[in-house]
């Protein structure tokens, strides 16, 4: 590596938001270790296993997966002003002025924050899994689906700020394109409602057409979900489509990043 | 083949609230020696640190080439042999200053084994030793001159671009850094310095560049800018004799009893006065050409060109 993905942790233990993680974590433990298991079986017939083991599983499953909803929603926000910082005026041409390229320069650096937050991320929520494991004596390989999908969410929201920040040099205004593209995407899951509520057929068509072409890391949490508790995935389309609109924002991050005058 | 070497450079900045084009560079053709230290003078917003970061792409220029060691600035191999020093550095306030001179040499791509001795050697020269583990947010201004500039030598680059490398020193520290400036021109260094401070610039520079309004308005040897063409410095024990010499010769600008001031039709006259002074029997003690300091000239020049000093 040219250094900037290594420059990536330092900066990350500099920032304050490395104590929120911590704190996030530790309540999470907290509530983990603290709660109570109440299970309560009616021997009124045949015990099933398998629904039994859902049963039983799902609250687990459903607590780390919105732990790391706030982990990947933390993320982001942390994340959102570090590209546009790095191209301030006086730190972009210390960087600039050095033999390495733009698109290795913001890749790199794409590839650091990911790195170092995803890396937070799994530690922190394994942590949260083990105590969990621990104190329920419940152990589920299907957890780990949360894992790996939560990271491919916070590349896609990374993509995403990092356009932003580019193009708007603000962290405030990734935040912003990032707030307003998860509404979209979220009230785009409601499309055939609201085509049904009265819209015409061409509104649903276009709405078809943002449903495809926009991220929906909402609908991967949901696929994440359904494969740690052991259900069969009916499309693999959002997470197809999310990457690929991840992969476009990050071209053209690239291609603005290279004409850009700093 | 020259270090640095500029055609037609141009750059406009293209303002949509003001609703007008800010012209930085207009045509600027210079080239740069290898080993030369050339300064780059101009008033505000004359183009100076522009042409500068056009030099390393970190600006796109609108028309004109640049080359740095014959690669264009869009090639990253262009820059291998740079150091930079930014007007107003702003270094990632997370790092410390050792950090900074590490990241700077990985940028570099300098090998690791070597990244450690050359952070403690140049943190020593510029006297930042002792500030080396305190983070940048720190750092005053001046230890951010420093340090830059430090970061600037990380990779021991051929060329050197330093804006402004004094701005905000001590004067100790401007001394120091003139003394590194002067060690690095005995190694061969190419450097570029664009300074507010003129008397800095006649003490280190071979030739200077004067940009107004993005136009490069001068360019020739520090020797030729503040010499006064065919004026020479008289000294002489004069006293109260009244001299004149003929117009065809030139004309006297100023007198006293121990010395005189001419202004000769051309250099070679400078003998007829000396022989007129030993003729009325004048004990001549020297004769040099007149100079004027780069400041003054400076100031002359950008008045001529009708743009105001800095």
């Amino acid at each position: 590596m040219n250094g900037i993905a290594r420059d990536s942790v330092v900066e990350f233990f500099d920032r304050k938001f490395v104590y929120v993680f911590i704190a996030l974590t530790t309540l999470a433990s907290a509530v983990a270790v603290l709660s109570q298991p109440e299970i309560h079986v009616r021997m009124d017939g045949g015990l099933d296993a398998a629904p039994m083991a859902d049963w039983l599983r799902n609250p687990v499953t459903k607590g780390l997966s919105l732990f790391l909803w706030f982990m990947v929603f933390l993320s982001v926000l942390a994340t959102a002003d570090l590209v546009p910082q790095m191209l301030t005026r006086g730190r972009a041409d210390f960087y600039l002025s050095k033999p390495i390229s733009r698109t290795s320069l913001l890749l790199s650096k794409v590839f650091g924050i990911w790195c170092v937050y995803g890396a937070t991320l799994v530690i922190c929520g394994l942590m949260l899994y083990i105590l969990t494991v621990l104190r329920q004596g419940l152990f589920d390989w299907g957890a780990f689906y949360l894992f790996a999908f939560n990271l491919v969410i916070f590349f896609i929201w990374l993509s995403v700020i990092t356009a932003a920040g580019v193009i708007s040099r603000s962290g405030g205004m990734a935040i912003l394109v990032a707030a307003v593209i998860w509404a979209a995407q979220a009230l785009l899951s409601f499309r055939e409602g609201i085509v049904n509520l009265g819209g015409s057929k061409s509104l649903g068509r276009v709405l078809d057409v943002f449903y495809y072409v926009l991220p929906k890391p909402g609908e991967i949490g949901e696929l994440a979900d359904a494969l740690a508790l052991g259900h069969a995935v009916a499309s693999w389309q959002p997470v197809y489509s999310s990457l690929l609109f991840a992969a476009v924002g990050l071209i053209v991050a690239v291609v603005v990043f290279k004409r850009q005058s700093y | 083949m020259a270090a640095i070497e500029a055609k037609d450079l141009a750059k406009v900045y293209d303002s949509f609230r003001r609703k007008r084009s800010i012209v930085a560079l207009d045509g600027v053709t210079l080239a740069i020696e290898p080993g030369e230290i050339f300064g780059l003078l101009g008033p505000n917003g004359a183009g100076k640190t522009t042409f500068l970061k056009v030099l390393l792409g970190i600006t796109q220029p609108t028309t004109g080439t640049v080359t740095i060691a014959n690669l264009p600035p869009s090639d990253p191999r262009s820059r291998e042999e740079i150091g930079y020093l930014p007007e107003n550095p702003h270094f990632p306030p997370y790092l410390t200053g050792l950090g900074l001179l590490e990241l700077a040499g990985r940028l570099q791509g300098m090998p690791r084994a070597d990244i450690g001795s050359r952070a403690d050697h140049l943190l020593a020269l510029v006297e930042m030793d002792r500030w080396a583990n305190v983070k940048t947010r720190k750092y005053s201004k001046g230890m951010l001159q420093r340090i830059g500039l430090a970061q600037a030598l990380m990779g021991d680059p051929d060329v050197l671009l330093l804006d402004e490398p004094t701005d905000g020193i001590d004067p100790v520290g401007k001394v120091a850094i003139r003394q590194v400036l002067e060690r690095l021109r005995e190694e061969g260094k190419t450097i570029v310095l664009n300074s507010h401070l003129l008397s800095e610039v006649e003490a280190v520079a071979d030739r200077v560049a004067i940009l107004s309004r993005g136009k490069l308005i001068r360019i020739s040897s520090v020797e030729e800018f503040t010499r006064r063409a065919s004026q020479f410095e008289v000294e002489a024990d004069i006293g109260n004799q009244i001299l004149e010499i003929p117009q065809d010769i030139g004309k006297i600008i100023s007198i006293s009893t121990r010395q005189m001031t001419v202004e000769l039709t051309n250099d070679e006259n400078i003998n007829h006065v000396i022989d007129y002074l030993r003729l009325k029997k004048v004990s001549i003690r020297s004769v040099r050409p007149l100079k004027v300091s780069l400041e003054r000239s400076f100031l002359e020049t950008v008045a001529a060109s009708g743009e105001n000093a800095p």
